[in-house]
């Protein structure tokens, strides 16, 4: 317990390496720090940012900066659990700027070797800025295949612990793209009327835009808000049952 | 609330329709800059948000893969049917992009409703920049019969969000190669004598367009 005579942030760290909860012992202003960091929220906003970090469903336990200090402490169990809280998101982003899903996953393991080098280091200075530093990291990765440039060099497969690829999935894709096909059929030929359908089908394939096409198809934004979040709602069940059955 | 587009970004993310549109405009790169970062930044860090992203990609896509008859006879393509402006062959054309951009071609075509297959090898009109935007496209020739063209445009190096509009319609997105070039697979009775096929990109963020008047070249030219 000497530890928690730490001020500041350190208590946190020093909580963790003490085998106490994070989520006991973590300052309550990391989130809104980085919130501010970002710009995203303004100086002084602490009550609004307190209640929309809580919305946004961020999770205490395990919380970015924390995790960059544990693994600048030496605690490798915490370059996994960096990985499971960004790998997805990471490769979501790196996937729109290549254009290349699989392109996209090994970017983003190149990236998490860089950025795990990085921290052992000591590197960042500014933990709470750990997201843009990933991000910016992947994107450098992805610039400097697409010039050919030569890469950093990451570390050793052995000396970063597997990044197993389950975090990167898209869970959507865990069926087949001819289950996917049917899902989609199926989640057609559930909607109550032509014009459900052909709501779905201009919005999604011919990308007309919402405005536009509640003009078009005499319907209230707030039926049309209705329509899309029933379809993606089914489409979800439907492709969890369909992954659960295989 | 501030007017600071990452403040906006934060207050449309709560509201379920705006969040909707921010989702669709970042997945067809259509945010400015600073907004799409501060997205991207978020997105790496929501799990909620990330899940939304690709429910409403892997969605969209599976929709346009899908074609033939459904489960109670229903087609999706009804509604291309009933599009009074076609903009269905310009959802086809970007399926047919982007099957392009990847490296793919001569295979079936999975555009929904008129399911067709592309004959191989069709012309091919390269608009080169440096000829100037009147100057004729050099013309490759291919198979007569090819429903479809590949049309190369020349857009300068570092653009961004690169679009094609034909004749004003639904754009189309598409890719600058390392070659310098947005290649597009285009049905050919959309290329009416006088259509204009416009691309606009942002270099730099600084906005940029070229003008095509499709004038029926001719081959070899």
């Amino acid at each position: 317990m000497v530890c928690m005579t730490v001020g500041g942030r350190d208590v946190a760290w020093m909580a963790v390496l003490c085998g106490l909860s994070e989520r006991t012992q973590r300052p309550p202003e990391a989130p809104l720090a980085q919130l501010r960091a970002k710009g995203i929220l303004p100086p002084g906003a602490a009550r609004r940012g307190r209640v929309d970090a809580a919305n946004r469903g961020f999770q205490d336990d395990g919380d970015g900066p924390v995790l960059v200090r544990r693994i600048a402490a030496g605690d490798r169990s915490a370059e996994a659990r960096l990985w499971q809280r960004y790998a997805r998101g990471l490769r979501i982003v790196v996937a729109r700027h290549a254009r290349d899903d699989t392109l996209a996953q090994d970017i983003v393991q190149d990236a998490f070797r860089i950025a795990i080098g990085h921290l052992r280091a000591g590197r960042l200075e500014n933990p709470d800025a750990i997201v843009a530093y990933l991000r910016g990291i992947a994107l450098n990765v992805l610039g400097d295949l697409k010039r050919g440039a030569q890469r950093e060099t990451a570390l050793d497969a052995d000396a970063v612990a597997e990044l197993p690829a389950d975090a990167l999935a898209n869970p959507y894709e865990s069926v087949s793209r001819e289950e996917r096909q049917g899902i989609v059929r199926r989640l057609i030929g559930e909607l109550p009327t032509e014009r459900d359908r052909e709501l779905l089908w201009r919005y999604f394939v011919l990308d007309e835009d919402k405005p536009a096409l509640c003009v078009a198809l005499g319907l209230s934004p707030a039926h049309f808000d209705r329509v899309l979040y029933r379809a993606k709602a089914r489409f979800r069940e439907l492709v969890k049952e369909a992954g659960v059955s295989a | 609330m501030s007017d600071h587009p990452i403040d906006l970004l934060q207050h449309r993310l709560a509201d379920p329709a705006q969040r909707e549109a921010l989702i669709r405009d970042w997945l067809r790169d259509r945010l400015p800059p600073p907004v799409a970062e501060a997205f991207e930044e978020r997105l790496i860090e929501d799990p909620a948000l990330a899940d939304d992203v690709e429910l409403a990609k892997t969605l969209g896509e599976s929709l346009r893969e899908t074609r033939g008859p459904s489960t109670d006879g229903q087609r999706p393509a009804d509604a291309t049917r009933a599009d009074p402006r076609g903009t269905g062959a310009l959802a086809i054309a970007a399926t047919l992009a982007l099957s392009v951009a990847a490296g793919w071609m001569g295979g079936r075509v999975t555009a929904p409703g008129a399911s067709p297959t592309p004959v191989g090898s069709p012309d091919r009109y390269v608009f080169d920049e440096l000829r100037g935007n009147d100057t004729a496209p050099l013309v490759i020739a291919g198979r007569p019969e090819a429903d479809y063209v590949i049309a190369d445009f020349a857009v300068p190096e570092g653009a961004e969000s690169v679009e094609l509009r034909i004749g004003g319609r639904t754009a189309i997105a598409l890719q600058r190669s390392s070659e310098g070039f947005a290649t597009a697979l285009i049905p050919r009775d959309l290329l009416q004598p006088g259509v204009t096929l416009e691309l606009r990109a942002s270099v730099e963020g600084v906005p940029w367009s070229r003008s095509h008047s499709w004038s029926s070249p001719k081959l070899g030219g």
